[in-house]
């Protein structure tokens, strides 16, 4: 390939080119298949680099975020940003580590903070609540494909509530599965600084088919923390982080139906207070079943998916 | 009782999620600037948003979003025909065919780009985003560099010529593989 020619697209792509060269670029690009390609290489070089800027504006350190491989793209959720003329716009894509933004018409600005199908990223810790961001911890959990006839509500792969208890603690009386996450929403502080952000959890919970005497049910909670409880092994005590907590907010009790080819949503918002640093998510899997006969503590096949965590601002309900 | 409308928003942006890049390289193969695309790309999303309650869903949504995206591309096309840089229409239209048939080319060189930004020299990787970052002017920057704007724009072309020959490597391994 004559050099030449990319030095005439680099012309062209800065807008420098004269006349006569955009007409001599045209016709040979009308006339020749493998220019054509690397017309359309570059072009397609300047989309992704333009949003790679644009991420390296938006990106802050914080959880890494897995992206799929195009094979699974048709099931992946919410990954890509939107922009919105009407509503204006940041664009954030393309990387492994991101918070990418995007629009809903009616919201504006709406912000991924976690996006989790489990495809891919460390084994859940089985040691409690998690005192350091990045990595799903809480009661014997594990990250499964396709079991006890359920498949996955996206991707390959899906969380499964094995016991409601964990590694060096044993709690026969226990009938609920949880398992946490600690998020860094620091560099977002500008967002709710004034309390006028929410954040919305959501996810999808499933399981086999179970008899019909017994009840299970799914339950998101968010916790609003400063620093002063990230690192720090008091959080995993029993009710701190509900007494210790700057808010916390529990979502309803969803139940889960015997169809293992149905996945049942649950989601749960909460607004921030100014001086919230991190958030910790909470998933947990409750056996409600009524009978004094039966253990209650190990889950036979119930699972979790398609966790999304994202913020944005909302006014305030006015009242006279 | 999930709100329906947030079940329209979570599909819209679900489908518009999955093909965006698609749409986006459609935009900027067809259209002589970033700032085209990017404006094309906005109308495009605003008409998708629209339309999108008439949206038929046993049809494929890319080949129902690239068509408005082509339209609002030729549209703009038409509005600056004395614009030097813009090519004609037979031209536009093969390019935007291409495009859409190297889908996954494509997706594969944006893949591995991450990779080959590592492989530059951190100040080149720092100089490439930054021309590319929204509202850079490239006189400025050259400024801020103690560069002449010439040899700032000799340099990006060096480097985006690096980055599209490590991509085009990386699709070509893949493909030995």
């Amino acid at each position: 390939m004559n050099t030449d020619w990319h030095e005439l697209i680099h012309r062209y792509i800065a807008g420098t080119t004269s006349a006569e060269e955009t007409t001599a670029l045209q016709e040979a690009l009308k006339t020749d298949a493998n220019l054509r390609a690397l017309y359309l290489d570059y072009m397609n070089l300047d989309v992704a680099l333009e949003a790679k800027a644009e991420a390296a504006e938006m990106i802050l350190p914080m959880e890494r975020v897995v992206f799929p491989q195009q094979q699974s793209w048709s099931d992946w959720l919410f990954w890509r940003p939107l922009t919105a003329a009407a509503a204006g716009v940041a664009f954030g894509l393309f990387c492994a580590s991101v918070a990418w933004a995007y629009v809903v018409p009616s919201l504006g600005k709406v912000i991924t903070l976690l996006q989790e199908s489990f495809e891919s990223g460390p084994a859940p810790l089985v040691t409690g609540v998690p005192i350091d961001p990045g990595r799903w911890s809480g009661d014997y959990t594990e990250v499964v494909g396709e079991q006890k006839g359920v498949k996955p509500a996206s991707g390959k792969k899906m969380l499964r509530f094995l016991r409601g208890d964990f590694e060096g603690r044993s709690i026969p009386s226990s009938h609920s599965s949880d398992v946490f996450r600690l998020v860094d929403v620091r560099p977002y502080r500008r967002e709710f600084a004034d309390g006028g952000a929410v954040v919305q959890l959501s996810a999808v919970f499933n399981a086999t088919s179970f008899p019909e005497d017994e009840n299970f049910s799914a339950t998101l909670t968010l916790f609003a923390l400063d620093a002063s409880l990230v690192g720090n092994e008091v959080v995993k005590g029993e009710n701190v982080l509900s007494t210790e907590s700057l808010a916390f907010s529990r979502s309803s009790r969803v139940g889960i139906d015997r169809d293992p080819a149905s996945w049942q949503k649950v989601s749960n918002e909460l607004r921030l207070p100014p001086g919230t640093e991190f958030l910790m998510l909470r998933m947990g899997m409750s056996n409600d079943t009524k009978s004094k006969d039966k253990r209650r503590d190990s889950f036979a096949g119930h699972f979790a998916d398609n966790v999304q965590l994202v913020i944005a601002r909302r006014p305030e309900i006015p009242v006279p | 009782m999930p709100n329906p409308d947030d079940q329209h928003h979570a599909k819209f942006l679900r489908l518009f999620a999955e093909h965006e890049a698609a749409l986006h390289t459609l935009l900027r193969a067809m259209l002589p600037s970033r700032e085209d695309a990017s404006e094309a790309l906005q109308e495009t999303i605003v008409v998708l948003w629209q339309k999108f309650g008439e949206f038929d869903p046993t049809r494929d949504f890319k080949n129902w979003a690239c068509g408005i995206a082509r339209n609002k591309a030729l549209a703009l096309l038409r509005d600056r025909k004395r614009d030097r840089h813009i090519f004609d229409d037979e031209l536009v239209n093969r390019l935007a065919d291409e495009t859409l048939a190297m889908e996954q080319r494509h997706f594969t060189q944006r893949e591995a780009l991450d990779a080959c930004l590592q492989k530059l020299p951190a100040a080149q990787r720092e100089m490439v985003l930054a021309a590319y970052t929204k509202g850079t002017r490239m006189d400025e920057l050259a400024t801020r560099r103690g560069q002449t704007p010439m040899s700032l724009y000799k340099l990006l072309h060096r480097i985006r010529q690096a980055l599209l020959e490590c991509v085009r490597r990386t699709l070509a391994e893949e493909e030995l593989a």
